[in-house]
């Protein structure tokens, strides 16, 4: 099974995937319901995409209360048919990935665009990938280990909301 | 086709007034300039932020948009790229035109949140302000831009502005921008333009080594932003410049500079925006409808 991937050191945060995917999802550009997000939440050096994760034990799943969301062949999926956007799976989810989409009057997740995700062909930093469960696990686990290795920070030093 | 809204900031007795400027055509879309054929006339001094037609779509570059002004008989139009004119025009707004002066001796705040406008007095010191507007923003996702000295930055790291342009604002007694929206753009064509648009961010691809944390890209570009140390680079458009003229008036930054993409892939674009037939020689006959007025005062 295959998962979207992001590298952090990668994403410049330019937003391209944001536009991209609402006007993919929405038929216009309005990235506030875009299913993929750039969270902006300390500055410059905290921008950074968010996206639905497939969780493994997902808590959206637990918290819908029409019981519409489902987890099938690893993907977390829903039907928006029967949502009555209570935003329960909203505030359940960890990560911040469940949007409203207001056309659909329902709250809505990235759903990989059915095994060919628009983001990855337009990220132009090659950010985000398209890769299988274990590979995409090797890969952060590089990541990791490299950056532990070199004795990398976390890039925040030189905000001054981070300052403080 | 939307309409075009302007709106004009009188900053002396703090109130906004929001404007229809008609439909959005190739001819009339031009950026400020709907509002410059109202100001323009009189020779007065003004000073307004514009989008294009393209500001705020998803396609490379797409994050222009323009400040035009006057001072001391000098008409300047200076490019930038930031989301604060996509959010302008997400809320459904598509020109700013500042008025007047705040008489205090303080500075203001302008918030625009889905169309709604608030003034509010703000701190004269450029960091302070930028905080005070940081902790008021109506959103997480709010486009913060800061009037300092030497230049207006956004995200307290971007240069969205010249330091000709922060010292108008300063004469006005501007001190921040907040601008937050959750609505969108129509396409005429969404498919067209989604396609072109794929189209035009996968050239780039590969070759954006720079695009890293230390160097951020600009909002809706593959290349990296302008940082507030290197503000110099947001350079006046020369009347000359008539292709920087052109892709400046449609919403576009920087495409000269290897952000993929020409004067005829504009003009696509363009055309799947609107939802007819364009070619670059409708843009460059349009462009000549430009009341462009010139460095020279404007007259």
């Amino acid at each position: 099974m295959k998962l979207l991937c992001i590298d952090r050191e990668k994403c410049s945060g330019c937003g391209a995937c944001q536009a991209l995917c609402s006007l993919e999802k929405r038929g216009q550009v309005q990235p506030a319901e875009g299913r993929i997000r750039i969270r902006r939440t300390a500055g410059v050096p905290g921008r950074y995409a968010v996206y639905c994760q497939h969780c493994a034990d997902p808590q959206c799943v637990k918290a819908c209360l029409k019981t519409i969301i489902r987890k099938e062949n690893g993907l977390v999926l829903r039907d928006f048919q029967g949502c009555f956007a209570c935003s329960a799976c909203e505030v359940a989810c960890p990560v911040g990935a469940v949007v409203y989409d207001s056309g659909l009057d329902a709250f809505m997740t990235c759903d990989l665009c059915g095994g060919d995700p628009l983001c990855v062909k337009v990220c132009p930093a090659g950010a985000l990938q398209f890769l299988e469960a274990s590979e995409a696990s090797a890969v952060r686990r590089g990541a990791y280990a490299g950056k532990k290795q070199s004795g990398g920070g976390a890039g925040h030093e030189d905000d001054p909301l981070c300052a403080d | 086709m939307k309409t075009i809204h302007c709106v004009r900031i009188d900053l002396g007795h703090a109130r906004a007034d929001i404007q229809p400027l008609g439909r959005e055509t190739l001819e009339h879309g031009w950026f400020g300039f709907g509002a410059l054929r109202d100001l323009g006339n009189g020779g007065e001094d003004f000073l307004a932020l514009s989008t294009g037609l393209l500001t705020g779509t998803c396609a490379p570059g797409s994050g222009g948009m323009t400040w035009c002004l006057r001072r001391g008989g000098v008409f300047q139009c200076v490019p930038a790229e930031g989301r604060l004119g996509a959010a302008l025009r997400y809320g459904g707004i598509d020109h700013l035109v500042f008025q007047g002066a705040c008489g205090g001796p303080y500075m203001l705040n302008i918030t625009v949140c889905n169309g709604e406008i608030t003034l509010r007095k703000t701190s004269n010191r450029p960091f302070m302000a930028f905080k005070d507007a940081w902790r008021a923003r109506p959103e997480e996702d709010s486009v913060i831009a800061v009037v300092g000295r030497d230049c207006v930055t956004e995200d307290n790291f971007f240069a969205i502005g010249s330091q000709a342009v922060a010292a108008a604002l300063r004469e006005r007694g501007v001190g921040s921008l907040t601008v937050s929206s959750s609505g969108g753009l129509p396409l005429a064509d969404s498919r067209g333009f989604l396609q072109k648009s794929v189209e035009l961010w996968a050239r780039p691809r590969n070759a954006n080594s720079a695009a890293d944390m230390e160097h951020p890209a600009g909002c809706l570009s593959p290349l990296p932003g302008i940082r507030k140390s290197d503000s110099e680079l947001l350079c006046a458009l020369e009347e000359e410049d008539l292709e920087g003229r052109l892709l400046a008036a449609l919403g576009l930054f920087r495409w000269s500079e290897g952000c993929a993409g020409s004067l005829e892939d504009a003009a696509e674009l363009a055309g799947a925006y609107l939802g007819r037939a364009v070619g670059a020689e409708d843009l460059r006959n349009a462009a000549a409808e430009l009341p462009w007025s010139g460095k020279g005062g404007g007259e």
